[in-house]
């Protein structure tokens, strides 16, 4: 057997072996990396769902009030019907103009309370403070809360209520 | 710049000089095919390790949402059902090729001096495979795994003294439920992946020292290194191995699941295909034999091969001269292959098991139609609880099979269920009321065939009148206007017996055909059938049986029938006529 002959055999064997390496590799990695990138390709199909939080007799002017956001949810393959998808703050502005805010700061999403002392909302979490019109006064918050779109039926306040990207300035809805 | 990174890292670790070692390993006699389906095995694992992980991430070892969640993986997540599927065939081609590892090792006689400690390993290997596809089988928590878990836990008590403590430890109590799904998720992801891994590392670094064993008559002069030949051998038998269950995995849409599992629901259980011929070996022997397929063949079988390198000793003989310790061996692939393929035949041709497989698959088919709606919280037995096809069809088998005929199952005993109050169920009706699909076989035995008294206008009129008087909102239109032309026809031909919407029939004598079909008729005839058909009346009331929940499931199942016909045509010849007649004449001779 010549040198060459010999070489080009090794030669040979060598690229089976990177081949078939590859093969395998490839074989067990896209299967792989597509389930694992999986959640970024779902969307989440529900944003801004409207729900009744309140009756618009039990809001005021000088107190915001919490109310739960109730209603069905698909968490995966489970689909509830009557789960507490968030909370909101309410404040009535005028007759019939109620405002509502997300409770979720907009710094990194902690439940925002309101503190009756001091007259403002407050963060528990990183100490952000928000003034009555959800305004920042203070902390780290990037913007103020996010304000929701209501509407009053009935003398029943409803909110289209959706989630927002925490951490920046600019409001970017994810469902 | 590569090479200065790799030179220092080379210095810190010597990886360089490991790999070059490993790969200029010499092997003694050259490079040979028979060598392969060892790294092929180690290919395998690796590719469980990474796919076990992945569905790890998704699944939950829950009674109440393992199956929703296999669902969710299956159906929901991309290339979720692939990822599943490499998983469970893998499984299955580790077995098959350990198989073929174990036959060609005890052909080289590789479990002679010095490589007995290794041959022992891999034994163990062996059996941490089975213990591994056992205890990641039932983790869907669907009929398959769950039965087939059933009756594997059920052998394990039966060995003698240690097996109910055993039984009790791995089950997590007496009965199968959460503790068992929790302890065969910990043993098949925490415990047997570790015990593999040591047992694996131990067998590689034996395979290390001794290097594979060359056959009999090989020239030990002729060396070889692993890299290129054998490498590329190694390999290229990976990738088919790992082709053929890619293309598995393709070919059958991924692995099956079963649907979920109820414990009140008949389900045919078969073992894995890989323990088939044990299931077949016990059935054909005596049931007090049971044991001796269940325990003692494979006990003897697992010591003979323990003992091999004890009774075949001899150094460097033939395989011919060693027949008598490998036929043993040989006899044994042969009959588990013999004794599947037996199996396998027998349940295609045995109806039963074919049958009740068919609903399983309906069953099946059904759960997943319901899970892609959303699982409620309190999980997919909730889920099939609350849908008329899957309860309604069961509560129909339990409680009115025994005397009705529905889709060709039950009893004809009284009026056949199949198209009920559908255009046709009624047309046949009107034609011949004692036809023994009808009340033939009741002592209804007072309405007569409407043939002459109906022209064929009347007729199709008064058809779609009680047709409709079973709609319902939702319901496909019916015609109303033809209905409402037979509303006036109904009264002035029929109402001399029937009542509708309390007016006719001065003394009680016919049903009453308000609402005839409808979901209220139905609990109605359910509730009270005596109200309905008064003294003639054979049907059991069933007042107490049925919870709303439960009616409304069994009404709405029935109401189904009303479309389960085409619409026009006679009634499909359901019972055998010979088979009346002999129930009659049982009936005289009782």
């Amino acid at each position: 057997m010549s040198m060459d002959a010999s070489k080009s055999r090794r030669d040979f064997f060598a690229w089976v072996v990177a081949a078939g390496g590859a093969a395998i590799g490839a074989l067990l990695t896209v299967p792989a990396v597509a389930y694992l990138l999986d959640p970024v390709l779902r969307s989440s199909g529900q944003k801004g769902r409207w729900f009744r939080v309140a009756d618009l007799s039990s809001l005021s002017r000088e107190r915001p009030v919490s109310a739960p956001v109730i209603g069905e949810q698909v968490d995966a393959w489970t689909k509830a019907s009557a789960v507490r998808l968030g909370t909101v703050w309410l404040r009535v502005l005028g007759d019939d103009k109620v405002t509502a805010w997300n409770a979720e700061c907009p710094h990194l999403g902690c439940k925002v309370s309101f503190d009756a002392a001091k007259g403002c909302f407050g963060c528990p979490c990183h100490d952000s403070t928000f003034a009555l019109d959800g305004a920042v006064q203070g902390g780290p918050s990037p913007r103020g809360l996010d304000e929701l779109e209501t509407r009053v039926q009935d003398g029943h306040v409803e909110v289209r209520f959706m989630r927002f990207r925490t951490q920046v300035k600019e409001r970017i809805e994810i469902g | 710049m590569l090479t200065r990174i790799a030179d220092w890292l080379e210095e810190r670790t010597g990886y360089r000089t490991l790999v070059t070692r490993a790969l200029d390993e010499e092997i003694a006699g050259g490079a040979r095919f028979a060598y392969v389906f060892g790294s092929a095995l180690t290919v395998l694992f690796v590719c469980q390790l990474i796919t076990g992980l992945l569905l790890m991430a998704t699944y939950t070892p829950s009674v109440s949402s393992a199956w929703a969640s296999v669902f969710y993986i299956q159906h929901r997540v991309t290339g979720g059902w692939f990822v599943r599927g490499l998983h469970a065939y893998g499984a299955q081609m580790m077995i098959i090729v350990m198989g073929l590892h174990l036959l060609q090792v005890a052909w080289y006689g590789a479990y002679k001096r010095p490589r007995e400690v290794n041959w022992w390993l891999g034994l163990a290997l062996l059996g941490v495979v089975q213990a591994w596809a056992l205890t990641g089988n039932p983790l869907p928590w669907d009929e398959q795994g769950y039965w087939a878990s059933k009756i594997e836990t059920g052998i394990m008590g039966s060995v003698p003294v240690i097996g109910t403590a055993l039984q009790q430890i791995v089950v997590g109590g007496s009965d199968h439920g959460q503790i068992t799904l929790t302890h065969f998720y910990v043993l098949h992801v925490g415990v047997l992946p570790l015990v593999f891994g040591i047992l694996l590392f131990g067998h590689i670094a034996l395979v290390k020292r001794h290097g594979p064993t060359p056959p009999h008559d090989a020239d030990l002069t002729k060396k070889a290194r692993y890299f290129p030949r054998q490498a590329a051998l190694d390999i290229s038998f990976a990738v088919i191995v790992m082709l053929v269950v890619a293309i598995w995995t393709a070919a059958a849409g991924g692995a099956p699941l079963t649907a979920p599992v109820d414990p009140g629901v008949d389900y045919p259980a078969r073992p894995a295909w890989y323990f088939l011929f044990l299931y077949k070996l016990r059935i054909m022997l005596p049931p007090s034999l049971e044991s001796f397929a269940t325990l003692v063949l494979p006990g003897i079988a697992g010591a003979f091969l323990f003992a091999l390198p004890f009774l075949d000793h001899v150094q460097r003989e033939s395989p011919l001269r060693r027949l008598r310790w490998l036929s043993p061996i040989l006899l044994g692939a042969a009959g588990i292959g013999g004794l599947t393929l037996l199996a396998l035949r027998d349940d295609a041709k045995d109806e039963h098991y074919v049958e009740a497989a068919k609903l399983a698959d309906r069953r099946a088919a059904r759960s997943v139609e319901l899970a892609a709606n959303g699982v409620p919280p309190g999980g997919p037995l909730e889920m099939l609880a609350h849908d008329p096809w899957t309860r309604g069809a069961r509560l129909y088998a339990e409680n009115c099979a025994s005397c009705h005929v529905l889709d060709g199952q039950g009893e004809y005993d009284a009026p056949v269920h199949t198209g009920f109050a559908s255009r046709a169920w009624i047309d046949g009706m009107l034609h011949d009321p004692q036809d023994p699909r009808y009340f033939g076989r009741t002592g209804i035995d007072d309405m007569k065939s409407m043939d002459e008294k109906l022209n064929p206008d009347e007729r199709k009129a008064i058809i779609e009148f009680l047709f409709a008087q079973g709609a319902e909102p939702g319901d496909p239109a019916h015609d109303a206007t033809l209905a409402e032309r037979g509303e006036p026809i109904f009264r002035k031909k029929c109402m001399d017996c029937h009542i509708y919407k309390g007016e006719g029939a001065d003394t009680f004598d016919g049903p009453d055909m308000t609402g005839y079909g409808s979901l209220a008729w139905l609990t109605k005839q359910i509730r009270e059938p005596k109200a309905i058909y008064g003294d003639l009346n054979e049907m059991p009331d069933f007042a107490e049986d049925f919870s709303e929940t439960d009616l409304k499931m069994i009404t709405v199942y029935l109401r189904g029938q009303r479309w389960a016909q085409p619409e026009t045509g006679a009634m499909p010849q359901l019972p055998p006529p010979e088979k009346k007649k002999k129930t009659e004449e049982a009936k005289r001779q009782d």
